[in-house]
């Protein structure tokens, strides 16, 4: 699954590939939980608290908007599991036409739907063990929530451009795009929080971006 | 009467104020009473979000208490560590869930490994596990080692739900969460502390609540309409709620946590005060308030309430009724012949304007063609003096001189006419009575004196003597003539009570009895007849003889003899209109025996105050018809 994951590099079989590789560091400020559903969230008093890396896998997405388009290419088809209560990734990329499956490897059905476009994907029940397949033809930024279940939230972002491609824990990821000036967008926390000019000239291009801690990020269509 | 009206006035406007004031009272009380409601709800409110608040404290508590437990932090950790035999593990924790569930009355324990696992589970979906719930972030916390709350919404269901970490010595083994529902438990609990009803709603239908009233079927609604409004300021203001006949006050408040997004919320409910009105005002205040009423205080008011009165009665019956009594009384004096006029001056007022009116006709009928004389600047003539009291309307007016028969040139005595013997059958020729007329006519059309037409001061003096007045009675006559003849003591018997002696009799002077020409005291004709002059009497039944000769020819009258005829036929109908208006038999009054009587009369009148005609006039004395003549100079 996580190989999976890592690897949604969708632009493949490309002549001059050149490879561009690159790594997304989020601040500290943003590592900071998000607030008690309930109204309490206390420490135990016995052990500390577990301090994990925020979820960088599945949370961040790298797209490079421009550049030349690859001819005949079929749409992937790319799997999102429901397991534990929880959508894994919380966020996809997939070029225009791709085919998202969900997966439930919950015991309990879901009624998954698009919260913002609820005309693309209406709310449908998928028992368990269950895929529902279902097509993105536009680009845009779908929200996806469940019914059932308020807390599971996922995003899936539809690009123009099949240069896409999520991060790993560490943030990490790596593109093969042809030459060209591209523009650089990052997906973090339901909404693009960087947008920076990228020019591919040689055969690697390294590049290293840094979220800023005040950028307000961009809602997705429809928030 | 102005000042009656005006009171009368003031006092409508006055309770017209108090009517409309009692109406609107209310209104300012019940703004207070709804507005103190919904300040009593919004506590509510703020003292249901504390208790939830502390109540989720507790829960969460119990968690962390029921964590620590040995058994289920061993099993846990055998869980986490894997690989284990996953089967035996779960039947262990699950049977300490059990326990814990029966000891704690919860209705919801979950206890995970490390991963957030399912390995039992305790009353509900007992049988299942294995299964992830990290996705619920209130487990993701409590693996990371956080305590905290949440609401979830399971099988359509709402569960209040605590975690806690599980933790085995140097390091987090699971989790374990416990939950109660929301159900009227709940609300029941929570309307002991409250004082208000209390419900529950999830995804637009009502959970539970601790009553029934209609009004829960508009709730979904309502928090369908409010949920912008819940989600940014927390609740609703007091919303007002009609539904089924039911004024209700109600606020609505989201639950904390993760069904908040199914709409999951509590409504703080509490009866509107009823609307205002009299009668419930009323009613409230005899059932509960009536023996609080301070009495003391309403004291004053009840007093002004009834010195208010007391003024308008007396101003009334100063203003109003004495004056009214008064021309009662002088119209009725009028009426007996006490009286000539009535003294307008006075009666204040419109009843002046009525006595004057009265004055008036009288002048007009009086004077019969004659034009009305203009009145003297003291036009009234004062009744004759009454033997019984002695007491005059107006002292300060000389009293009408007294008649004395034996005065050396006599003066009129009143003249009392018996009425006709009635027939056994009326004539065939005699005029038919004619039906009464209306009261007013009637009114206008009684007894009727010159004498107003004739002041004594000025006009000149007639033959008669100076002193002597006018005004005769018949009966007086009759008696006068001094007959002691048994005819004529048949005929007053005959008059019956139409010859009773009236007030005036009573008022005229005395007169020496059995005088050459006097006239005997005023009597009833009831009594033992003095008749003074019999050959008059003698004349008379004479006149009566030949009057029953209806079927001789009559000789061709003279324009005066048909005037004379017309007055006495007018006279005649009068008499009978009279009669009948008082409700007296007619039949025995037949015209011929009534006008013969009178022409006899009238020539005895004339020969005897050497006046030049006589006119009769019809009263009303005690009730019955009475004949009056005048004799006219």
């Amino acid at each position: 699954m996580r190989g999976a994951a890592l690897g949604i590099l969708l632009a493949g079989g490309v002549a001059h590939a050149n490879t561009v590789r690159g790594s997304i560091a989020v601040p500290e400020a943003s590592r900071v939980a998000e607030p008690p559903s309930g109204h309490w969230r206390v420490e135990n008093g016995v052990l500390p608290v577990a301090v994990r890396a925020p979820e960088l896998r599945g949370e961040i997405v790298v797209v490079l908007e421009g550049g030349a388009r690859k001819e005949g290419a079929e749409p992937p088809s790319v799997t999102v599991e429901l397991r534990g209560l929880k959508l894994d990734p919380r966020v996809i990329v997939a070029p225009m036409g791709a085919t998202i499956e969900f997966k439930n490897q919950d015991r309990v059905p879901h009624t998954l739907y698009a919260d913002n476009a609820t005309s693309v994907m209406a709310p449908q029940p998928t028992p368990a063990g269950q895929t529902r397949a279902q097509k993105f033809a536009a680009a845009g930024e779908y929200r996806i929530r469940d019914q059932d279940y308020p807390h599971i939230d996922g995003t899936v972002v539809i690009t123009q451009t099949p240069y896409a491609a999520a991060v790993d824990e560490k943030g990490n990821f790596k593109l093969d795009v042809p030459e060209g000036k591209y523009t650089l967008r990052v997906w973090y926390r339901g909404g693009w929080a960087v947008t920076q000019p990228l020019e591919v000239a040689g055969r690697t291009t390294e590049i290293a971006v840094q979220v800023p801690p005040q950028k307000r990020v961009e809602k997705a269509r429809g928030e | 009467m102005v000042w009656s009206r005006l009171w009368l006035f003031v006092i409508t406007v006055a309770c017209a104020l108090a009517t409309v004031l009692a109406l609107l009272a209310p209104r300012p009380i019940q703004r207070d009473l709804e507005r103190e409601s919904g300040a009593r709800l919004e506590r509510a409110q703020h003292a249901a979000s504390l208790l939830l608040k502390v109540n989720a404290r507790k829960w969460m508590d119990t968690a962390a208490q029921v964590a620590t437990d040995a058994v289920l932090v061993e099993a846990l950790e055998q869980a986490t560590r894997g690989p284990a035999d996953l089967g035996l593990v779960h039947k262990t924790v699950q049977e300490r869930l059990r326990y814990f569930n029966d000891k704690m009355k919860v209705d919801l324990v979950i206890a995970t490994d490390g991963k957030g696992r399912v390995i039992a589970r305790a009353g509900l979906d007992e049988g299942v596990y294995k299964d992830g719930v990290e996705g619920f972030p209130l487990v993701a916390d409590a693996l990371r080692g956080l305590r905290g709350d949440d609401t979830w919404s399971l099988d359509g269901k709402l569960y209040r739900v605590a975690a806690s970490p599980v933790i085995a010595r140097d390091r987090y083994a699971g989790s374990l969460v416990v939950g109660e529902a929301v159900d009227g438990a709940l609300a029941q609990s929570m309307k002991q502390v409250l004082d208000v009803d209390v419900a529950f709603l999830l995804r637009g239908r009502v959970l539970s609540s601790s009553s029934q009233p209609a009004v829960l079927s508009r709730l979904p609604s309502l928090v369908e309409a409010h949920a912008g409004e819940l989600e940014q300021a927390g609740h609703s203001p007091p919303l007002a709620v009609d539904e089924g006949g039911q004024r209700w006050l109600v606020v609505l408040a989201p639950f904390v946590g993760e069904a908040a997004a199914h709409r999951a919320a509590y409504v703080l409910m509490v009866p509107r005060p009823p609307e205002p009105s009299v009668g419930g005002l009323v009613s409230g205040l005899l059932s509960s308030d009536l023996k609080t009423i301070p009495w003391v205080s309403l004291a004053p008011v009840g007093g002004a309430l009834l010195a208010a009165l007391i003024i308008g009665f007396l101003l009334l019956r100063v203003e109003s009724d004495r004056p009214l009594k008064r021309l009662a009384r002088e119209a009725q004096a009028l009426a007996r012949g006490d009286v000539q006029r009535l003294d307008d001056d006075r009666h204040p007022g419109k009843l002046g304007a009525v006595a004057r009116a009265v004055n008036t006709t009288l002048d007009r009928i009086g004077t019969g063609s004659r034009p009305p004389t203009p009145r003297p600047s003291s036009p009234r003539l004062t009744p004759p003096p009454r033997h019984d009291s002695g007491r005059q309307d107006r002292p300060s007016q000389p009293p009408s001189p007294p008649i004395r028969l034996d005065s050396p040139r006599p003066s009129p005595p009143p003249v009392r006419l018996d009425s006709p013997r009635p027939s056994p059958r009326p004539r065939l020729d005699s005029p038919r009575p004619t039906p009464p007329p209306p009261p007013d006519l009637l009114r206008e059309q009684t007894p009727l004196r010159e004498e107003p037409t004739l002041p004594r001061s000025e006009e000149p003096k007639p033959p008669l003597p100076a002193e002597a007045t006018p005004v005769v009675d018949a009966s007086m006559i009759l008696q006068s003539l001094g007959d002691t003849d048994q005819q004529a003591t048949d005929l007053h018997r005959s008059a019956g009570p139409d010859f009773v002696d009236a007030p005036q009799l009573a008022a005229l002077p005395p007169t020496t009895t059995g005088g050459p020409a006097g006239v005997g005291p005023p009597r009833s004709f009831d009594d033992e007849p003095t008749v003074a002059n019999p050959a008059a009497a003698r004349a008379l039944l004479g006149i009566m003889n030949d009057s029953d000769k209806l079927t001789a020819p009559q000789p061709r009258l003279s324009p005066e003899d048909e005037a004379l005829e017309a007055e006495l036929h007018q006279v005649y109908q009068d008499f009978i209109d009279t009669k009948q208006r008082c409700g007296e038999p007619i039949e025995g009054v037949s015209y011929d025996k009534f006008v013969g009587k009178l022409k006899a009369n009238r020539a005895q009148l004339i020969t005897r105050y050497s006046c030049k005609t006589v006119r009769f006039q019809v009263y009303i004395k005690d009730g019955k018809a009475a004949l009056k003549a005048t004799p006219i100079t």
